[in-house]
């Protein structure tokens, strides 16, 4: 069962670039690469994003009630946040977000750790990381249609649990919210998501006048 | 009222936002928009009436989201009858000689390959649609506001087997001029248009001012007009409100810049309102519209780019997917196993070919359904077009239905049912088609005979509305080791195809060189011949380093681009340089291996050292050691980035294994190596940092104990306790989890047991470390640094 305003994405198209996973990894411009290791980067680099598998899912909430420290949400959320607080101001609902690139791509670091395979095991880390955060990029962009229509706007920002005054523990009311379980995505005692190349966000919905 | 006519003759004006007018009106949010409209329908007489006074020649009708898919996520079922209702109520509101325009949105689904929603769901889906548009008697038909090319397509067909409509087809790019999936202009422009659109363009996403760059992309490949609906600006923020930013006047000013870049219907999109499509009218309607300037394009597209047959350039097919003789591809794809696919496709696409042909052939397998699944598989993970290798209707059939680009065909023949059979299929679909000259008779071997075969083919396309464009006439290369001549009469044929006949042409590359030694030299030295007979494209194999680089030469002489030739010159000079100088010794070839990460060399590079008399601890403490010390300082100086320092790592690793039997022997006796510990804590499942940490300080000789991830204090205890004041590394990502690192420390010293910490991972801080009175390294290299300091450098 899908919720009112929640919407699932079972294959995102995963538009990372990838200079952005090189940067992770640590490129610059000074950085001097060989033909061989371009060639053995590339090569991980693309077994992963065949391996790497993008889902995501996002949910509209109403806001109830807000003040300078906390967001009160529709179906009984509660943000505390002063940080959150000010930037949803001027909005009446939230969109509450999150993206996984999947069990498999983790598996496959493991494995290749385990059989002392690191550098294809940081590449596959690196490309599973940027993936999943430009598969947030997507989810808002794709949301940001839907609402021109109704003459809404979307946050140019996002939050997410875990940075600023935002506590991680925000996370275990995103996974309450959202239907993660349907992912395969698991919270742990402290918080986390796992598979760990995971994500989530919050970000505010406003109307254009 | 005849909408070609009019396009020819001026700039057709378009409506604005319908959506906005409504909810001004009165359209409540959280209601079925359709459905609401059908039960108000003064509204939109209204807005419509309000668009045509301010001049429009088409008004849309409210239909953007009355697909099965969106209308039942309000409950609503009949979506046909919703379709026939709505647009009949726009018949009624809007006066002669204003056409009616049957909208068709998104289902916001994504369809196959890169959604679940199956393509010929979709297909049925838009035909509910279209059928209830047309019950009603719309005038043309537009499908807007697509992302998906591939649910584009899905939607022109179902207009297309359904009506003979005009038909228009937008899509919407993002600020970096593509679809949210990818898409860029040229390509969805050269997909469609082939696929039958009758008109193409963008709508909403971004504002005037962008659009303008796609449509300035688009034009040079049109053959058909270009439509631009844009949005009234991006949403800005104005006093603490976000509006809509642009004036109708500025409107009207990007909409000349549009015009000029050769738009031929315009109107608006999101925030704009009668007063912009007034403004528009006022300011263009003398304008004269710009014709589309091609009759027909040589472009190859997938959903991600497009592919034009140039005559300065070679363009590479490439020719490795294809279980023909090929033992292991074909047992794999016998079990529905297709990783090899992916993995001939990556080496062939790295090695530069432009297009990749796909071929399913072989006994035993349902071809049909192989070959599809190799397409899905091929158009989501490469750019590269495809080339469908295939000469069974069926197959082919399924597979240009399919395919999400304009594909090419490969091949048709000259014999009267090849054309029968496969050329409505090709023109049904768009597709570009590679023309065998081979007629009845079997191979003709004079060029003559072959080109007599090469004019039927054209004819008998051209009744199916391709032109020569559309077609690559194969050079028909046969092995030279049966008939020796056969070489030049290829090439005969080729310079009378491009000369005299004004035609592209393509050859199969390797056939030449059947049966004889020296074959890539043969191929290699084939394609540069070829080439200046007047060679349009060749299906060959790039990952072959003499195709490639006599490719990269004849490309550089007949376009003169040196930037490309040197990408690639460079690249394989930059391999033999790094052969390094033949006077290099071989402990140095030690080294240079350890520096440049030769994982797979290095063990033979050791051996070849030992024999000629090196000491294995002298080659590990002389010429390894060091050599891992320039690549950390390397790293450092960000001249390496982290695959190079581990790939160097780990091979140093490998050295170190083969020789570590031949070190015990060496190494003093009473040299004790020091212990370092390692763990990410308790609630922590981080690990890929700890494990580069580890990799680092085993190659410097310490003897690291690696507890893993997740690790409860008391392990971490029990292990410090069973050695010698060893150096413990704890490992967190997160607060929440670093602040087990404090427990650790705190335990340690209450029972008092003999260690030192060093702190590491995302969130940790020297600043953090220090008031836990522990060390702290930013990375592997600081780590190496530390630990050796803690240690009073014992390994
Ligand atoms: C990449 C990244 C991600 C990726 C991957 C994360 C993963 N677990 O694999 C993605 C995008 C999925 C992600 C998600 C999240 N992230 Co994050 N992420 C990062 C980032 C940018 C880099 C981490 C990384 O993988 N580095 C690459 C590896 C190779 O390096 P490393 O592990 O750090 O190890 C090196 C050093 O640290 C050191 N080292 C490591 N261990 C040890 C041990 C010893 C003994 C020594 C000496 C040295 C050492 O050497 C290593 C090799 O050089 C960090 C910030 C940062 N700059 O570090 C934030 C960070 C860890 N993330 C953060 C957060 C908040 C999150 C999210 C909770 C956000 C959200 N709500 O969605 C989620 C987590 C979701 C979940 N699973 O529950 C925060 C954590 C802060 C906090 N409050 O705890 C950080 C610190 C960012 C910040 N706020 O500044 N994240």
């Amino acid at each position: 069962m899908t919720c009112a305003g929640e919407k699932r994405f079972e294959r995102i198209p995963n538009t990372v670039s990838r200079e952005q996973i090189y940067r992770r990894l640590g490129q610059t411009k000074n950085t001097v690469l060989t033909a061989e290791i371009t060639h053995k980067t590339g090569q991980y680099l693309d077994q992963a994003l065949g391996i790497i598998r993008l889902r995501g899912v996002y949910r509209r909430l109403k806001i109830t009630e807000k003040d300078a420290q906390s967001v009160r949400l529709a179906q009984g959320g509660e943000i505390r946040s002063h940080s959150l607080a000010v930037f949803l101001e001027q909005c009446e609902e939230v969109l509450l977000m999150a993206a996984t690139a999947g069990n498999q791509i983790v598996e496959c670091i493991q494995e290749a750790t385990r059989t002392g395979d690191l550098s294809r095991a940081a590449v596959y880390d690196a490309a599973a990381s940027e993936s999943v955060d430009t598969a947030l990029d997507w989810l808002t962009n794709y949301f940001r249609y839907e609402l021109q229509r109704e003459n809404k706007q979307l946050t140019r920002l996002r939050f997410s649990p875990g940075y600023g005054d935002l506590e991680l523990s925000v996370q275990r009311m995103m996974y309450e919210l959202l239907p993660l379980s349907e992912f395969g995505i698991r919270l742990t005692e402290k918080d986390m998501l796992q598979p760990e190349k995971s994500v989530t966000a919050v970000a505010g919905i406003r109307e254009i006048l | 009222m005849n909408i070609r006519k009019l396009i020819a003759e001026q700039i057709v004006i378009l409506d604005g936002a319908l959506g906005t007018e409504a909810q001004k009106r009165g359209l409540p949010a959280g209601v079925c928009p359709e459905r609401w409209l059908v039960d108000h329908p003064r509204l939109q007489r209204e807005i419509h009436a309000e668009y045509c006074k301010a001049g429009a020649h088409a008004v849309y009708t409210p239909t953007f989201g009355a697909n099965r898919v969106k209308l039942g996520h309000w409950g609503e079922k009949k979506a046909s009858r919703i379709n026939a209702q709505l647009a009949a109520a726009s018949r009624k509101a809007v006066p002669k000689g204003v056409a009616v325009a049957g909208d068709i949105g998104p289902t916001g689904d994504f369809v196959e390959p890169f959604g679940e929603l199956g393509f010929e769901e979709a297909v049925r889906i838009f035909k509910e649609q279209v059928r209830g548009l047309a019950d009603a008697g719309v005038d043309l038909c537009v499908i807007e506001t697509m992302m998906d090319i591939q649910e584009a397509r899905a939607a022109l067909l179902a207009v297309k087997e359904e009506t003979d409509l005009f038909t228009l087809v937008t899509m919407t790019f993002e600020q970096d001029g593509r679809t949210l999936n990818g898409t860029d202009p040229v390509s969805a422009l050269v997909t469609l248009q082939s696929l039958g659109a009758d008109a193409v363009g963008c709508n909403c996403s971004t504002g005037p001012e962008d659009m303008v760059k796609i449509i300035a992309r688009m034009k040079p490949y049109a053959t058909v007009p270009l439509v631009a609906k844009p949005n009234a600006g991006m949403p800005v923020i104005k006093k603490g409100e976000a509006v809509f930013g642009m004036t109708p006047q500025d409107f009207a000013r990007s909409g000349k810049a549009l015009v000029k870049k050769g738009v031929n219907l315009i109107g608006g999109c999101c925030g704009t309102t009668p007063a912009h499509i007034r403004a528009l009218r006022g300011a263009l309607v003398r304008r004269k519209p710009v014709a589309p300037v091609r009759e027909a394009v040589n472009a190859v597209s997938s959903a991600r780019r497009t592919v034009e047959f140039r005559p300065e350039r070679i363009t590479i097919i490439g020719e490795c997917i294809n279980p023909t003789g090929k033992k292991s591809l074909q047992s794999a794809l016998k079990k529905g196993d297709f990783s090899p696919v992916r993995e001939l496709a990556r080496a062939q696409a790295e090695a530069g070919a432009d297009l990749l042909d796909v071929n399913a052939g072989m006994p035993g397998i349902d071809q049909r359904r192989v070959l599809l699944r190799i397409i899905d598989l091929l158009s989501v993970g490469f750019s590269q077009p495809l080339s469908i290798d295939s000469h069974n209707k069926e197959v082919v059939e399924g597979a240009l239905r399919k395919y999400p680009g304009r594909a090419l065909l490969n091949s048709v023949s000259a014999e009267p049912n090849a054309l029968k059979e496969l050329l409505p299929v090709a023109a049904r679909y768009g597709a570009m088609i590679i023309g065998l000259p081979i007629g009845e008779k079997g191979i003709p071997s004079t060029s003559r005979q072959r080109q007599t075969n090469a004019r039927k083919i054209l004819r008998a396309a051209k009744k199916y509305g391709m032109t020569k464009k559309d077609i690559l006439f194969d050079g028909l290369a046969m092995a030279v080791s049966s008939d020796p001549k056969s070489g030049q009469e290829t090439l005969d044929f080729l310079e009378w195809c491009r000369h005299e006949f004004a035609g592209l042409s393509v050859i199969g590359l390797s056939n030449i060189s059947f049966g004889l030694p020296m074959r890539r030299w043969l191929n290699a030295s084939f394609l540069a011949l070829a080439k200046a007979r007047g060679l349009t494209a060749a299906i060959a194999n790039p990952a072959h380093a003499e195709i490639r680089h006599v490719r990269a030469a004849v490309d550089l002489f007949s376009s003169g681009d040196m930037g490309k030739f040197l990408e690639i010159g460079l690249a394989a000079q930059g391999l033999e340089t790094e052969q390094g100088s033949s006077e290099e010794t071989a402990e140095q070839k030690v080294y240079r291996a350890v520096l440049q990460g030769d994982r797979d060399g290095i063990v033979s590079r050791i051996r070849e050292a030992l024999k000629q008399g090196a000491v294995p601890l002298d080659l590990v403490d002389r010429f390894m050691t060091p050599a891992m010390n320039e690549v950390g300082a390397r790293f450092e100086k960000k001249e390496y980035f982290l695959p190079q320092l581990i790939v160097s790592a780990e091979t140093m690793k490998h050295g170190f294994e083969f020789l570590k039997p031949k070190l015990r022997t060496e190494r003093a006796a009473g040299q004790v190596k020091t212990v370092v510990i390692l763990a990410t804590v308790k609630g922590d499942i981080h690990d890929i940092g700890k494990n580069i940490v580890a990799l680092m300080l085993q190659n410097h000789g310490f003897s690291v104990v690696d507890l893993g991830k997740d690790v409860s204090t008391g392990r971490i205890l029990k292990e410090i306790a069973r050695h010698d004041e060893p150096v413990v590394g704890l490992s967190a990502l997160m607060t929440t989890t670093m602040v087990n690192m404090g427990e650790v420390i705190e335990r340690a010293e209450k029972e008092k047991v003999s260690c030192r910490f060093v702190l590491g991972g995302a969130v940790v801080t020297r600043e953090y470390a220090r008031s836990l009175g522990a060390e702290y390294a930013r990375d592997g290299v600081e780590a190496v640094k530390v630990v050796r300091r803690l240690s009073g450098k014992k390994a």
